[in-house]
């Protein structure tokens, strides 16, 4: 009894198995074990018998699972030299998706700013969740490096599937986000300044939870280097006051937004 | 037992291509009977199978062979009295006849620096089922923990891919015994990168090995040295002398042909029936977890 047999014999059954033994009789095993079990305990229907033969010549192909052939190795894409994102970094990415996806453009072009490129495995994910979008499927590639290209050639389905050109200066650019007027002057301000402002803010009820929106923005959109002080102030916020759910919500964020950008940077690994 | 033997006899004596197949009742009936005959393996096992039929244009092959599996059981659970201790007690834990966990935490542990290889999460019915592989650094062997959520309830998240947790596990009983219950852990689990793979050809028979074993076991872990490659219209895991062709629509492959550029690299995957799903993949410097992750809007916080 060969595989081959068994293959052919396997094949006949499915045959049988489809039509039914009412329309059609059992095929007989081949010589050896499967032969052998047929008259060591012959079954008395022909449905009987084939449920038989279909339990053991399952049995043996499973556990005869053999290798196919040996395959070509695909070629592998044109080397990149930049240094991958570090592992932590994943792990950030896809809370950021998950907690804050307002962050993922910046974090996106900081990749590409801090000289690195995605981990391999963070390039599949990242272009089909942008390949409705040509500016952020254009960004994704440029931090995939030539991984993204091969990616697209091995699985087409990662391509941009929207119809719009990506213009440079806005694959390069980040995105502005809605900022009221007042709050302009803190996009640039240094860290202490735009702490104090929000608490203060908070503290005497001018910042309230119908403002989340635009402060979201702003923590989105201050200077790095303010990220850190902003995230501990707002920690601190007096836990009485009702708006301390937001203080904290921002906190998170600022507090994301600067780990994310910290861990991106060549010095950090 | 015997019921469910006459059902599937009925199924062959009609044949596969019974429109009663198609309806999901046929099973459904079936699997409630098993359920209050306390055999609820068995009853998942014919859930899963309602759930072939028609899904792919070989069903009718796929269908058949899980008829055989079940037969193998029925039969089995039928004369266990006449089956070595070690393969009644395999045959006794599929069909679902429930082994109390005292009874496990009553045996003799196995203690070993437990390496944490590879990760799947799978919805069977209304549960989400997630299998952790662990593989002892001493032993060498494969242990399986499960852990299940129901809806909005949380999947254990206490052993990562890619670390190492000195731990005794205690054996379910069986001829091939993967699963395990996780008893006391001797240290915090660490970071682990030294993980080295087999060939493709020794994975086929350490996995055919397990599989002539306990014939229905549905997966079985191994860890190989191969490329992601194309063979035909399928993808494959090939290293120089063999492949294995991985299961159709497999969430993994984009992950695992990215780490992998093109290159070889030791990757921890299931056997399955339907082929291969990768689970993980053992970088220098990092493991990345890519094996079927549960749906978040079912479970809560899944890690």
């Amino acid at each position: 009894m060969t595989l081959t047999s068994i293959d052919a014999y396997w094949q006949q059954m499915v045959t049988v198995a489809l039509l039914g033994t009412d329309r059609r009789e059992p095929p007989s095993p081949p010589l050896g074990g499967l032969a052998d079990l047929a008259a060591d305990d012959p079954a008395p229907t022909a449905s009987q018998r084939l449920l038989q033969q279909v339990a053991a010549c399952t049995a043996v192909r499973r556990a005869g699972v053999l290798p196919g052939a040996a395959a070509p190795l695909v070629a592998p894409p044109p080397a990149d030299p930049r240094p991958i994102t570090p592992p932590a970094a994943t792990a950030t990415w896809r809370t950021m998706i998950t907690d804050w996806p307002l962050l993922e453009d910046e974090w996106v072009l900081a990749v590409v700013r801090n000289g690195r490129r995605l981990a391999p495995e963070l390039v599949p994910p990242l272009l089909a969740r942008h390949r409705g979008d040509a500016v952020r499927h254009a960004r994704v590639l440029a931090a995939a490096g030539p991984l993204g290209a091969w990616m697209i050639d091995w699985s087409p389905r990662l391509a941009c599937s929207s119809k719009q050109r990506a213009v440079p200066e806005l694959v390069a650019e980040l995105p502005e986000l809605p900022i009221t007027p007042d709050l302009v002057a803190l996009l640039a301000a240094p860290g202490l300044q735009v702490a104090d402002t929000i608490v203060a803010g908070l503290s005497e009820g001018r910042l309230l939870t119908s403002h989340r929106a635009v402060l979201v923005n702003l923590v989105a959109r201050i200077q790095p280097s303010a990220l850190a002080r902003v995230a501990d102030a707002l920690r601190r916020v007096n836990p009485s006051l009702s708006t301390i759910g937001l203080a904290l919500a921002l906190a998170d964020l600022a507090h994301l937004r600067h780990h994310s950008l910290t861990e991106l940077e060549p010095s950090h690994e | 037992m015997a019921e469910l033997d006459r059902w599937l006899d009925d199924r062959l004596r009609t044949g596969l291509a019974d429109p009663a197949l198609s309806r999901y009742r046929t099973w459904d009936d079936l699997a409630a009977r098993l359920v209050d005959a306390q055999v609820g393996g068995l009853a998942n096992r014919v859930r899963r199978v309602a759930g072939v039929v028609g899904a792919h244009p070989q069903w009718h092959e796929q269908v058949l062979a899980e008829l055989g599996a079940l037969h193998l059981l029925a039969h089995g659970g039928r004369h266990l009295g006449a089956l070595a201790p070690a393969l009644a007690d395999s045959v006794a834990t599929t069909i679902g006849w429930q082994v109390r966990q005292a009874d496990v935490l009553g045996g003799v542990p196995i203690t070993d620096d437990w390496v944490v290889m590879g990760r799947s999460d799978v919805r069977e019915d209304r549960i989400e089922v997630r299998r952790v592989w662990l593989r002892g650094h001493t032993t060498r062997e494969w242990a399986m923990v499960l852990s299940f959520a129901a809806y909005r309830q949380s999947l254990d998240t206490s052993l990562r891919v890619g670390t190492r947790v000195r731990a005794d596990v205690f054996r379910y009983p069986g001829a091939v015994g993967l699963r395990v219950l996780l008893g006391r852990r001797h240290s915090d689990a660490q970071v682990w990168r030294e993980v080295s793979g087999s060939s493709v050809h020794e994975a086929c028979d350490e996995v055919g090995a397990a599989l002539a074993l306990e014939p229905w076991l549905d997966r079985h872990p191994f860890c190989v040295q191969a490329s992601p490659a194309r063979l035909g219209d399928r993808w494959v895991l090939t290293d120089s002398y063999g492949s294995l062709p991985l299961a159709d629509g497999t969430p993994g492959v984009g992950a695992l042909l990215a780490c992998s550029e093109g290159r070889p690299i030791t990757v921890t995957a299931e056997w399955t029936p339907l082929g291969v799903v990768p689970l993980s993949v053992h970088l220098a410097d990092r493991a990345v977890d890519i094996g079927p992750t549960a749906d978040p809007s079912f479970v809560g916080a899944a890690g």
